[in-house]
């Protein structure tokens, strides 16, 4: 098992044993666990996505965490980590007010692909169809995937750190006729 | 081919024969009156009968979180604004605490409170138009008029605070853009205290309206278990009965200090959405009476040279003053490598701010977690099985900004 | 002529183009078509206290078959962009198109891969209302410099760009 502060950037304190959720984690799915941080008193655990799902639906149905609020991609080309793409999915317990994130690492880095956990929190579903849209990661078992906010026929997943933000000729056929752009009258 | 041919060909016997039913797919919006803004809904008919809904977003995006990662932290506040269009405040709030939290940087008590106060009212502001805009979907035009009559007053206190009637940025990191204004307290109070009579006449209009009655009540529920299970929160989840507020269990600014109910209801359908709404209005009316009783005396703004801009008038007579100001307004502030996640109660629900620092003046990444998102997806579960005249009424209670979904 | 002697003070006389232009611009119909912030300022604009009623602007149609105004109030994404051509195209000549708001008229802060940059590559625009967003005083100002447009061109305006796509 790696170092638990081996990705951990300047200033951040180690979970130690003592986070209880950290510790039900690593006795069900042992190496799956690859990491763990606390940051600013925020917890967060890197899963091998092998793990993923397990990790989830024992997360949600024995620890109690029955909300998933959001899935976000992320495009760490800039981050000094071993991977490229990762996605963080944040839980919360309700009951006893906690939050935990896991993130998960795609293991290849040109066609980012991990398990679905639409099964476990059918909230999950537009989060990730959105993360696939914007970073073009693949999650597999999500049968509503999709391309939710680009228009239809986009090509190229925006939010990935080597899609430049602006300068997209408008694709309107009018451009091209004769009349160009329509003027506004006088 | 053939088949199709000889129904062409005798007609008759094909009306005399049995009646063939087949499900329809209707398509409502993106232009359409009572989807809020541009969202798109594919809806599976059987007659009147919902099979399946299916909201189709985008019309909006906006390329939010993109163009955060090309500002310094600074720049990028404004767009916070224009996410969530109806509670402009909320936003900044979530965005500034995010962005403390990366920093470790302490506001003051003064701030705190002053931070309360106007996102109570932005909350009551929101609740505001909800209400007018769900009352003129289901029929009601006076409501509308009641409730952009009292918007009104509270856009002017916004605008007296900030400069601007909407998009306020006011909520700045480490405090906020500039001190209030004199009379703002005396003029929150005016509003405070005339509220109550304006909230019984909107209750008289609707609260025991037959029609309104008819239109909500047993119509769009969702079970508590459901709606968690979608990411639901804000004042949906609590129409369900599950009591999270996020003010109440995680505090955040200085919500512990302050004594307010979370109004809860039971059924989870629309009436219940709508009389937790309303009684939320006049939780966050309470809030603020006590925030603006309770306002500490002090500074401001925190402690911070490299952070908070140092005070106009010191800018013509202060070197330093002046060097620090420069490159807060050019190169930013570092804000050190990490990740956090904030979250806070908009009248929506549950928005939060996921950041990434990589040590630079600007955000690696921005992920907004938008409370109607959640609860926009979460409409089919609501609307499956009912009526289709009542999806513009679920849809109408679930208070979507699409601003914010679709970022 | 002797008619309004006949009719003494009943009947008003004028050139029927200049009858037809005054009931158009004192009877603008604005499609109800709001994209964002903007929006929430036009909705506003048309409520108890700014009362666009006063310019005869306030029958918001929800088909763009019975409305000659449209409001573009707010971004236009590229998502966006064809159905918004399509509301324009099915609106009933003559029509005329206020762009509401910086996001409208130029992209606004937003010059990015989603956005539109200005309305006008898509419409023909007739008054762009500038501000983020517009107060509700700027637009009912545009709606007036519309009317004074309508009175001054001819009956028949020409629009290019309208009829090709």
């Amino acid at each position: 098992m790696p170092d638990e502060t081996e990705l951990a950037p300047d200033g951040e304190e180690s979970p130690g044993e003592s986070d209880e959720d950290l510790l039900a984690l690593r006795d069900r799915i042992g190496g799956g666990v690859r990491a763990a941080r606390l940051h600013r008193g925020q917890l967060s655990v890197e899963i091998a996505p092998a793990s993923l799902e397990e990790a989830a639906r024992f997360l949600r149905e024995e620890r109690g965490f029955a909300m998933l609020s959001f899935v976000a991609g992320v495009d760490c080309l800039e981050l000094p980590v071993p991977y490229r793409f990762k996605a963080t999915y944040s839980l919360l317990d309700p009951a006893r007010a906690r939050r935990i994130r896991l993130e998960a690492p795609c293991e290849d880095d040109l066609e980012p692909r991990l398990p679905s956990v639409s099964g476990v929190w059918p909230g999950a579903a537009p989060h990730e169809s959105e993360a696939y849209d914007l970073l073009g990661i693949v999650f597999d078992g999500n049968e509503q995937l999709e391309r939710i906010l680009t228009p239809e026929g986009f090509e190229g997943y925006p939010h990935r750190k080597d899609f430049d933000i602006s300068s997209e000729p408008v694709a309107f056929s009018f451009r091209d006729t004769p009349a160009g752009k329509p003027e506004a009258r006088e | 081919m053939s088949s199709e041919a000889e129904q062409a060909a005798a007609p008759d016997r094909d009306i005399l024969g049995p009646i063939r039913t087949e499900t329809m797919t209707l398509n409502m919006g993106p232009q359409h009156p009572s989807t809020h803004g541009v969202l798109r809904v594919r809806l599976e008919l059987e007659g009147e009968m919902v099979l399946a809904c299916r909201p189709d977003i985008g019309y909006l995006h906006t390329g939010f979180e993109k163009n955060m990662e090309e500002k310094t932290y600074n720049k990028a506040l404004p767009m916070t604004d224009r996410m969530d269009y109806l509670a402009p405040m909320s936003n900044n709030l979530g965005f500034v605490l995010a962005v403390e939290r990366l920093l470790d940087l302490e506001i003051t008590r003064r701030c705190s409170y002053l931070r309360v106060l106007l996102a109570e009212l932005t909350r009551i502001q929101s609740h505001l138009v909800w209400l007018g805009t769900h009352a003129l979907d289901l029929g009601a035009m006076t409501v509308f008029l009641y409730c952009f009559r009292e918007r009104e007053d509270l856009l002017k206190i916004f605008e007296k605070v900030a400069g601007v009637r909407m998009m306020t940025s006011y909520f700045r990191v480490g405090g906020v853009s500039r001190e209030p204004y004199l009379e703002f307290h005396a003029d929150c109070r005016r509003f405070l205290d005339e509220f109550p009579a304006k909230m019984d006449d909107y209750e008289e209009l609707l609260t025991d309206n037959p029609i309104f009655r008819g239109r909500t009540r047993g119509v769009g529920a969702i079970s508590a278990e459901k709606a968690l299970a979608h990411g639901v929160t804000g004042p949906l989840l609590r129409a369900c009965g599950v009591d999270y507020d996020i003010r109440k269990k995680e505090p955040y600014l200085a919500y512990e200090e302050f004594d307010f109910g979370v109004p809860l209801g039971e059924t989870g359908d629309i009436y219940d959405r709508y009389l937790v709404r309303l009684a939320e209005m006049r939780e966050s009316r309470e809030i603020a009476i006590q925030a603006i009783e309770g306002m500490p005396e002090g500074p401001l703004m925190a402690d911070d040279p490299k952070v908070v801009p140092p005070p106009k008038e010191r800018l013509s007579t202060d070197m330093e003053a002046l060097i620090h100001h420069f490159k807060i307004f050019t190169e930013g502030y570092q804000v050190p490598a990490g990740e956090v996640y904030q979250a806070t109660e908009s009248p929506r629900g549950e928005i939060g701010y996921y950041i990434i620092s990589d040590g630079s003046p600007s955000p690696y990444k921005v992920k907004v977690r938008a409370p109607s998102f959640s609860n926009l997806f979460s409409m089919a579960e609501m609307v499956k099985g009912g009526m289709f005249g009542d999806v513009v009424a679920a849809l109408g209670s679930v208070d979507i900004v699409l601003g914010e979904i679709d970022r | 002529m002797g008619l309004e002697e006949k009719l003494e003070g009943q009947v008003v006389l004028g050139r029927a183009a200049d009858v037809i232009k005054w009931a158009r611009k004192n009877s603008l119909w604005p499609a109800l078509f709001g994209l964002a912030c903007c929006a929430i300022e036009m909705m506003s604009a048309s409520a108890s206290k700014y009362d666009i009623a006063r310019f005869g602007a306030e029958v918001f149609r929800a088909s763009p078959r019975q409305s000659d105004l449209m409001i573009v109030a707010g971004r236009v994404s590229r998502k966006m962009a064809p159905v918004l051509r399509q509301i324009y195209d099915q609106m009933p000549e003559p029509k005329w198109v206020i762009s509401m708001g910086a996001c409208a008229s130029t992209g606004g802060v937003f010059n990015n891969y989603a956005l539109v940059q200005g309305v006008d590559e898509v419409v023909p625009v007739d008054i762009y209302v500038p501000g983020c967003p517009p107060r509700p005083e700027t637009l009912l100002d545009g709606i007036l410099k519309l009317q004074k447009k309508i009175e001054s061109e001819g009956l028949y305006p020409e629009r290019s760009g309208a009829a090709s796509a």
